[in-house]
């Protein structure tokens, strides 16, 4: 298996976010990946038979539309993090030997301008809005997508725990319309002052 | 700006939404149920509405209120509008900025709309964005072009002193724009609910606006489609907001005998009325007393106030200089730390940072800090200063060809204006008041939504009045302050139907007509010129009035003219009023008024005797025109030349 540098991984990172948040399937396998369960869509290498090829045959044939659209979207969104809180900008730069007053002002830019497109393009909510560090029961029936049990994990519901992070929910989602033939790939363009 | 928590009709259609099928993504659109007004299944193509239109110098915004539900208050529509080349976003405002770009700059499509594929300019947020980048090809405050008399406002002149390849506009064209956006957005958020123009929109103007520019508006407004715009003062409509927020309890703050002072201070303009509060059989009922006069003093002057004094600090004591991309970028800042600051008197500093324009962050980003020693000696100290209410606005030097541009106030300190304004229409024959004493206030406009300039305003205010042994002002508590004149115009409209109550008031300004004085002819002198009232000040819409005893000649062929005159503080004067000499101060002239007899009105060089008649409309506007005294069916408009520039007609 091979291993992808750290810079590489800040961009498999990113994109693997978007797709988790905005592609079902995907993330679905993530979440088998996850929980270590053989990944559904892992051609198994000694099961020649027909199966995978017609596991595989619908998902190559119907997911590009949709994965070119997420990865629109995905684009997109870094496009504005870059444009207003210039978030590329900043992790494209070594901040190997950078002081931290400069890290700091920098951080600023970065902090303000990106908080001002997450608020503009979604609604993000705790999933749990309780304190954190308080006492709270997890009813029977809870659902393991919203709430992560850790710690000892034994017995039956409802359980008794410490809300650790309340966790984050995107309620809404409202990105701009794309126009056709529009390339998002360009986050930023090159300018040039006349 | 902050973020909206509705989302518009066009959410739905979001990439987002698209690519959401599986059951682990979060769904697009929020389950809590919308309050906006949006069409609902079947019902919404019988819907008919009144919608509130506010054209600001900075910014539009929309409100709508459905004809068939009284009870529904007015809900702002969201505006589509491009936010980067090739996105569209909706907002609740839609910056008023307007760029004409170069053929070269764009491709094709950059700016379509939802509603239209091909548009050669951008309006909103790109607009202003991109514009700071292109300050040659952006256009900015046109309604401030469009009540300024020193230029030909039906000319092609903004963007102003841009070079010759880069498009021009009229003042006129530029707010047609707008309107035509507003009505594209409106329509595109109820697809089946009507065109915007066939529905009943009242636009706002502010108080100061004369006849002129409130004519001037109108042909914008019909120049986008709108088949009857109807007009209203911005303080009026923010008054009506607040009034529409109150319900029936407003009656529990305000009595017989209150006057309100609405103080409007928006991103480019300041704008000041009374509402007086009488009761007349047995019912309260408010009537429009005054207006102020228009002051291009706003939001936006503080921050560029803000930003100089930074950047000479920078310069100053750090050796740094900053381009004018900076300069943008610091103005930004100084917006974001003054709010922090004002909102929240604990603090004692506010960090700036002004990114670097290149893309090295780490180390290139310049950070500077914004006291609260700078904002109160700027902002409170320099815009809202303690003054005495004997106090007036410093004239600037006018230096006669400068005058060209925007003609800005020269005095910041909106306390001054409003010490003059108050003053100015006060009660001569009021032996123990030498100004108007308001007993309630109301705030409009995004600036005022500081504590600390509403408080500095009250405090001021409340100086003067202990003076003259007045009581302290009251604060009506208002909300939504950036939204709340187009709310408000749609409650208007409303009452305009018999719901709700009406703020009376008529005309804001009473309008004379220049005449030479019959005096034997002294060679070398010309003959004095008499104004002679021809519309008085609180004239109601709807009425129409001849001027008795005055008739003058007009020769078929030629264009007659008449000079005109307008005044916001000569309240007295009652139609057919003679005025031989007067104030400068008092009386402003206008473009004048003239009207073209053609040959098909009788011969050539044929003299016509006629009496001039005015009527203020249903919507809001004066027309005047001239009766042929022989022959009353025969009527010629009066039109306001402002082709002229004042230079043209005055002196």
């Amino acid at each position: 298996m091979s291993q992808p540098s750290f810079g590489a991984r800040i961009g498999l990172a990113f994109s693997a976010f978007f797709k988790i948040l905005f592609d079902g399937a995907f993330a679905g396998r993530v979440q088998d990946a996850a929980a270590g369960r053989t990944p559904a869509m892992a051609p198994p290498a000694e099961e020649p038979a027909a199966t995978p090829v017609a596991d595989a045959k619908p998902v190559a044939a119907v997911e590009p539309a949709a994965a070119e659209q997420s990865d629109r979207s995905a684009l997109q969104l870094l496009g504005a993090l870059q444009r207003e809180g210039r978030l590329v900008d900043f992790l494209m730069e070594s901040i190997d030997g950078a002081g931290d007053a400069d890290l700091g002002a920098a951080a600023r830019v970065v902090h303000g301008g990106c908080q001002k497109v997450i608020a503009s393009y979604f609604t993000v909510e705790p999933v749990w809005p309780g304190e954190e560090g308080s006492a709270v029961t997890v009813d029977e029936g809870f659902d393991p997508m919203r709430i992560q049990l850790t710690g000892n994990v034994t017995g039956e519901p409802p359980f008794e725990g410490v809300l650790q992070h309340p966790g984050w929910r995107v309620e809404r989602v409202e990105l701009p319309v794309l126009g056709k033939g529009q390339d998002v790939a360009v986050l930023a363009p090159a300018e040039v002052e006349l | 700006m902050s973020a909206r928590k509705t989302p518009p009709k066009g959410a739905a259609n979001t990439p987002a939404a698209k690519a959401s099928g599986g059951p682990s993504t979060p769904p697009p659109v929020p389950p809590k149920p919308t309050s906006k007004a949006q069409p609902k299944a079947p019902k919404a193509s019988m819907d008919r509405f009144i919608v509130g239109v506010d054209l600001g110098t900075t910014h539009c915004a929309m409100a709508g209120a459905p004809l068939g539900d009284a009870t529904a208050p007015p809900t702002v529509v969201p505006i589509p509008q491009v936010v980067q080349p090739g996105q569209v976003q909706s907002k609740e405002l839609l910056p008023s900025f307007l760029y004409l770009p170069s053929e070269h700059e764009f491709r094709d499509g950059a700016f379509a709309l939802p509603w239209r594929d091909s548009v050669e300019y951008a309006v909103g947020t790109y607009a202003r964005a991109h514009g700071a980048k292109v300050p040659d090809r952006v256009v900015s405050s046109a309604k401030s072009w469009l009540c300024h008399d020193g230029v030909d406002r039906t000319a092609g002149l903004l963007p102003f002193r841009s070079p010759d390849d880069v498009p021009k506009i009229s003042p006129i064209g530029a707010s047609t724009r707008y309107l035509e956006h507003l009505a594209a957005a409106w329509a595109h958020a109820h697809p089946e609910g009507g065109a915007l123009v066939d529905q009943e929109v009242v636009l706002t103007v502010p108080a100061s606006f004369d006849a002129v520019a409130r004519d001037l508006t109108v042909q914008a407004a019909r120049a986008a489609g709108f088949n009857r715009p109807i007009l209203l003062e911005e303080p009026q409509a923010a008054l009506y907001a607040w009034l529409d927020d109150q319900g029936e309890a407003w009656r529990n703050y305000l009595s017989a005998g209150d006057v309100v002072l609405v103080c409007d201070v928006g991103g480019g303009t300041t704008d000041f009325s009374l509402i007086a509060i009488d009761e007349q059989q047995g019912r309260l009922a408010l009537r429009r007393i005054a207006v102020g006069d228009h002051i291009l003093l706003g939001g936006d002057n503080m921050d560029l106030a803000l930003a100089y004094t930074v950047r000479q600090s920078l310069q100053k004591e750090r050796e740094i200089k900053l381009d004018n991309w900076q300069l943008q970028a610091l103005t930004q800042s100084c917006r974001v730390a003054k709010e922090a600051l004002l909102n929240d008197p604990s603090l004692a500093s506010h960090p700036l940072v002004i990114p670097s324009r290149g893309s090295r962050l780490i180390g290139g980003t310049i950070r500077a800090e914004l006291t609260r020693a700078v904002v109160d000696q700027l902002l409170v100290e320099g815009f809202f200063p303690r003054c005495g209410v004997t106090h007036r606005p410093r004239q600037g030097r006018r230096a006669g060809l400068a005058e060209m541009g925007l003609p800005y106030a020269s005095d910041a300190a909106i306390t001054r204006h409003l010490a003059n304004f108050l003053s100015r229409h006060g009660d001569p024959n009021d032996e123990e008041r030498s100004f108007v004493h308001p007993t309630a206030i109301l705030f409009n406009g995004g600036v005022l939504k500081a504590d600390v300039l509403r408080e500095r305003i009250i405090e001021v205010i409340n100086t003067w009045v202990a003076n003259e042994e007045g009581v302290p002002v009251r604060t009506l508590e208002s909300t939504s302050l950036d939204v709340s004149v187009a709310r408000g115009a749609a409650y208007y409209g409303r009452v305009r139907r018999g719901t709700g109550i009406r703020i009376r008031g008529g005309i804001a300004r009473s309008y004379y007509v220049g005449v030479e004085q019959a005096i034997p002819a002294i060679p070398g002198f010309e003959p004095p010129m008499m104004a002679v009232c021809m519309v008085p000040f609180g004239m109601e819409e709807g009425s129409t009035l001849d001027l008795q005893d005055h008739e003058f000649g007009l020769y078929v062929g030629e264009q007659s003219q008449f000079r005109f005159f307008a005044s916001s503080v000569r309240k007295e004067d009652a139609a057919g009023a003679v005025l031989e000499d007067w104030d400068p101060e008092e009386l402003e002239e206008l473009p004048p008024i003239e009207a073209a007899l053609d040959s098909k009105d009788g011969r050539v060089g044929q003299r016509i005797p006629v009496g001039l008649r005015c009527a203020v409309t249903e919507i809001g506007t004066l027309v005047l025109s001239c009766v042929d005294q022989g022959d009353a069916e025969r009527v010629w408009d009066l039109e306001f030349n402002v082709r002229l520039r004042k230079d043209e007609w005055s002196d």
